[in-house]
């Protein structure tokens, strides 16, 4: 069998992060299975284990946050290609998800279950690098994130995310983008009509 | 007609929905052969089933999303089931020991699946999770407004209203008269309710 283009992206992807070599790469992408899901499809449910890890072909998705007592919710990530996807705590650790994982467009994806991906890191010491790599970025993508949310005004947030993602704009429903930001939906609304880019 | 505390209710159609995704889970991890084995003469193939469900689960989740979305209500500590949405619950649920005589159904046609072999399974069980996932999204929601206080068109017609706590129990309910099924024809090991 033949990788496909996606299982290639997917190869391009990890390169820069640690390359895996060719003969480890032969054994390990057929572990990776095409999943695609429609808009709106919650992939992972609060109180279940995330059972995958997704590479974003195609498609937007949100990771959220709903209280207890479902009165108020949050957006927490946002994730399209070429990305990670999943609730990555839940993944590692195994442990009930905290969070809901939905997509919000039509979604094309790669994905590896729990034990496929530990067994590859328990068979090959590159792939474990990589697992080790990939999990030091999302926790500092986490912990800059609470940086700027605890040291940015709402139109810094704003500026700095429509500088980073400028297509989100069209692509995701602004109450997300607010949510996301922390802001006031009627504050995000005002910036949009106020501020230059 | 009964009447729950609300809270409990949630509660336990919350947990009948987190059984009915451990057994799909499993049978996920089943063979295609064990999967599309002929059930008896006449009766519904594993595809069929969720194809059916999957059917009802689109309707359903949306038009309780959408109760949802406008419920301006507060939560009240009891829910008091409605004649007719306690009746449809009753008649459309598992069967119990101690009435094992159900009524038969029959689907109306636009809820009958193709035949088993035009279906993907696993496809039809992963979209069958995605309902799942989302009914548990509502339930947790459902928190927040007076289950007694909003109503949820039926699928055959939009003219009879369920209450949305009755909409919740009915279609947990149907769920779990197929899962039944689904053990009866052997593709599920594991039992959710008793055996008769």
């Amino acid at each position: 069998m033949e990788p496909s283009a996606a299982h290639l992206s997917l190869k391009s992807f990890f390169d820069p992060i640690v390359r895996i070599p060719e003969e480890q790469w032969q054994q390990c992408w057929p572990a990776w299975q095409p999943f695609s899901a429609k808009r709106r499809t919650i992939l992972t449910a609060a109180g279940e284990r995330e059972r995958y890890l997704y590479f974003v072909i195609e498609g937007i998705q949100r990771v959220f946050f709903l209280t207890d007592d479902g009165a108020k919710e949050a957006t927490l990530v946002f994730t399209y290609a070429p990305s990670l996807s999943g609730v990555a705590d839940s993944f590692l650790g195994q442990h009930p998800s905290h969070f809901y994982l939905e997509t919000l467009t039509p979604s094309e994806f790669l994905r590896i279950s729990h034990e496929n991906f530990i067994e590859q890191c328990l068979a090959f010491p590159e792939m474990n690098r990589l697992a080790l790599a990939l999990s030091a970025s999302a926790f500092e993508g986490v912990l800059l994130r609470q940086a700027e949310l605890q040291t940015a005004t709402a139109e810094e947030k704003f500026r700095a995310l429509l500088t980073r993602s400028p297509h989100v704009l069209n692509l995701i429903p602004h109450k997300y983008l607010a949510s996301y930001l922390g802001i006031d939906p009627a504050t995000f609304s005002r910036l949009l009509g106020k501020v230059r880019l | 007609m009964p009447s729950f505390n609300s809270q409990e209710l949630i509660q336990e159609l919350d947990h009948t929905v987190r059984q009915g995704i451990t057994q799909i889970e499993e049978l996920k991890q089943r063979s295609l052969d064990a999967l599309q084995a002929d059930p008896q003469q006449g009766k519904w193939t594993a595809a069929q089933h969720l194809f059916h469900l999957n059917f009802y689960a689109s309707f359903y989740t949306e038009a309780m999303e959408a109760s949802l979305d406008q419920a301006k209500s507060k939560p009240k500590e009891t829910f008091r089931s409605g004649w007719l949405g306690n009746y449809f619950t009753q008649i459309i649920g598992p069967a119990e020991v101690d009435m094992p005589l159900k009524t038969k159904m029959k689907s109306p046609d636009n809820a009958k699946p193709p035949a088993g072999s035009e279906l993907d399974v696993y496809a039809q069980l992963e979209a069958y999770l995605g309902f799942q996932h989302r009914l548990l999204y509502l339930l947790q929601r459902a928190q927040q407004v007076d289950l007694g206080g909003h109503r949820v068109s039926i699928s055959i017609s939009r003219f009879i209203r369920l209450k949305l706590g009755d909409t919740f129990r009915f279609v947990v309910a149907h769920q779990e008269r197929h899962l039944q099924h689904l053990e009866r024809a052997g593709y599920l090991a594991s039992a959710i309710t008793a055996e008769k």
